[in-house]
């Protein structure tokens, strides 16, 4: 197969990715790595109560996996082409590698998520 | 089949020599600490959807000193994306008006602070509403 007919989708899931951190990630990490943990709002276990039959379904547990999926994979992506700008040359084994790891975080996600 | 592969002639250092360049190695860095906390957050994502005791183990991971350290990294590596990623958004999307002249960049980075403001306040408001 010619791979350059994956371009578009790794380019894609980056470009889609590195938006999504950009609109979303330092709300995310403010609210998941200090209000939240230091209790700075309300009680979380609340939250837990409220929307955890919600969450784990499969139809929202899925897209939820994926829109951090999106961000792991603009992190590889970026990491393949940090090492090409640093001249550490890895060929494409790298760089499937990389792409790879991204899934198997996705894939134990789901199966840790959803069973 | 093997064809030896260009190598460049460029110093291995060349981004620090040159603050544009040392700017730019930064930014592609940032996505160091982000993969990290993305895949915190995809374990904070499965204790969720399980029992709350998961939930509050994850919370209570979060204080660990080392988790501290990745959050403060990731934190400030993120707002960098952000400003790096917005900051080229107008160089990339080209909107032409009904008259056929472009919309100013600095539309097209306004609304993309705009949406980051809304979503940003909406996400830290519905976590304050039901906690």
């Amino acid at each position: 197969m010619d791979k350059k007919h994956l371009k578009p989708i790794y380019w894609g899931l980056f470009a889609g990715g590195g938006t999504l951190a950009a609109l979303i990630l330092p709300a995310l990490i403010v609210l998941f790595g200090v209000l939240l943990p230091f209790g700075l709002i309300g009680f979380p276990p609340t939250l837990h109560t409220h929307w955890q039959g919600f969450v784990s379904r499969w139809w929202v547990f899925i897209p939820l996996a994926l829109i951090l999926f999106m961000l792991l994979w603009h992190t590889v992506h970026r990491l393949y082409y940090i090492l090409h700008d640093m001249h550490i040359h890895v060929g494409n084994k790298t760089r499937w590698s990389l792409y790879a790891f991204a899934l198997l975080i996705l894939v134990l996600t789901l199966v840790c998520g959803l069973y | 089949m093997s064809r030896k592969p260009y190598h460049s002639r460029q110093s291995a250092d060349w981004f620090m020599k040159n603050s544009y360049f040392s700017r730019y190695m930064l930014r592609e860095l940032t996505c160091i600490p982000i993969g990290l906390y993305t895949i915190n957050l995809m374990a904070g994502l499965v204790a969720f959807a399980q029992d709350q005791g998961a939930w509050v183990d994850w919370l209570v991971s979060q204080r660990n000193p080392i988790m501290l350290l990745l959050m403060v990294l990731a934190l400030f590596s993120s707002v960098f994306h952000t400003i790096t990623w917005f900051e080229t958004t107008p160089k990339i999307m080209k909107i032409i008006k009904k008259d056929g002249t472009l919309l100013p960049g600095r539309w097209v980075l306004a609304a993309n602070w705009l949406a980051f403001a809304v979503l940003s306040l909406l996400i830290i408001a519905f976590a304050a509403f039901y906690s």
